[in-house]
């Protein structure tokens, strides 16, 4: 063997990966050849230090994601839907009334005699960048690049470079998990989306609520659709050609 | 890559949302997970928050998993996605894309309890700049022990090139560390 062909094999040597004959061939010309001994001694000394990089995490990154895997599992919708979200579902029963109730019967100048003015119920926040109110709205939204809908709460606000399109995938199993990760008293709106196909998906996720609103239309006409059915939209910055959003407001 | 005990019949309990059968994987693929990611943040933390992200990203997707590849490269790819994404939003939030990511490697880490020694950290900051490629098969090799027929199948290539990378891969990584290590003695002779 000539010093290429051993240099060349010296790392499958160092893998254990060559056979009993080769590694004889090998270690033989390394006895004799200082320069390849020196190549093949720097292999070996790196892994060694590889072996001292690997780091020993004890559990805790395990323990960490079980944390969470267990929080998904058992959401806070164990809990009694009336015991928990009797005022919640109330309210957005109600929203939901109203906002059919205004698509029936719109509210303009001349039926000012309405003994049921919807505008007066509701409470509208036109400003995008609004202060959150004080108990301000859980939103969920699916994340950039998904492979499928992953919902995640952001706290207070939706973080715009968290809104992406995403892609549906088929009903399965795991979207219906996912689905349930919802609690149950949200309010789901559907943006531009292909709301047949959503719906038929959502109609497999049985403890999502049924107040599903499907608006075709773009991002300034959801918002005011949205503020003016009392839904709040704490902080929103969604790219005007988005399309398949899905916000979920609880 | 030893494979979980019973890792099929784990795997398919964990599809039907059986989270102590994903507990069993996640503690067998802790280390793994880890490793790939910090293969690419170069920083304890980051790796941290990547491997637990991508844990649950599994989690959440288990339906998806086929079998065709095995759990483990399919668990690798799901880790360097996430790893990416975090690398693009560090780039972001750096305003910096040309981040020389042997800078971001931490001194001060959980890990240096275990990594004493010095060969071994320079030997991290200088796997930090290697090309990801690069970056990749020396991690999977040296890290998790894949033979050299796993890694042909996990990068879909032949049993040759997979040999040849490797070397490629040792070349650049000795190299980058004699080239660190020039920089530490012309620091340490400015310090005298």
């Amino acid at each position: 063997m000539d010093c290429k062909d051993v240099k060349e094999t010296l790392g499958a040597l160092i893998d254990n990966e060559v056979s009993d004959t080769e590694k004889e061939a090998l270690l033989s010309h390394i006895a004799e050849c200082e320069e390849c001994r020196k190549e093949y001694e720097e292999l070996q000394a790196l892994k060694k230090d590889f072996a001292k990089l690997d780091t020993k995490l004890k559990g805790a990154l395990a323990e960490s994601v079980m944390q969470r895997v267990y929080a998904e599992s058992f959401p806070k919708k164990k809990k009694p839907f009336f015991i928990r979200y009797a005022g919640t579902a109330a309210a957005i029963i109600l929203v939901c009334t109203l906002f059919i109730y205004t698509r029936l019967f719109p509210v303009n100048e001349e039926s000012q005699d309405n003994a049921f003015s919807p505008e007066s119920e509701i409470v509208t926040d036109t400003a995008v960048d609004s202060e959150p109110k004080d108990e301000a709205e859980e939103i969920f939204f699916s994340k950039v690049e998904a492979d499928i809908l992953m919902p995640e709460a952001s706290g207070n606000k939706l973080q715009s470079d968290k809104i992406y399109n995403e892609t549906f995938a088929d009903t399965t199993l795991a979207d219906v998990r996912l689905y349930n990760s919802i609690p149950t008293s949200s309010a789901v709106i559907i943006v531009d989306a292909e709301a047949d196909e959503l719906l038929s998906v959502l109609d497999n996720a049985v403890t999502v609520n049924e107040s599903v609103i499907s608006i075709d239309e773009g991002h300034d006409e959801v918002l005011q659709v949205l503020y003016s059915n009392s839904i709040t939209v704490v902080k929103t910055d969604i790219p005007e050609d988005t399309e398949d959003t899905f916000i979920c407001i609880e | 890559m030893k494979k979980c005990e019973n890792e099929e019949k784990l795997v398919l309990s964990a599809q039907k949302g059986n989270a102590e059968a994903f507990g069993s994987l996640v503690r067998h693929y802790e280390g793994f997970v880890f490793n790939v990611a910090f293969s690419f943040m170069n920083n304890y933390y980051d790796a941290f928050d990547v491997a637990q992200e991508a844990f649950i990203k599994a989690w959440r997707a288990l339906a998806h998993f086929k079998g065709s590849a095995s759990f483990s490269t399919w668990l690798y790819r799901i880790t360097a996605n996430t790893a990416k994404d975090a690398l693009a939003e560090r780039r972001r939030r750096w305003n910096d894309t040309e981040i020389d990511e042997g800078m971001v490697a931490s001194e001060d880490t959980p890990e240096d309890s275990v990594v004493r020694d010095e060969s071994a950290k320079e030997l991290r900051r200088a796997l930090g700049t290697l090309d990801e490629g690069d970056r990749e098969i020396l991690v999977l090799r040296e890290f998790e022990g894949y033979s050299y027929e796993e890694l042909a199948k996990h990068f879909e290539v032949e049993l040759g090139t997979i040999k040849s990378r490797l070397n490629r891969a040792r070349a650049k990584l000795r190299e980058k560390l004699r080239e660190q290590n020039s920089e530490n003695c012309v620091k340490y002779n400015e310090n005298r």
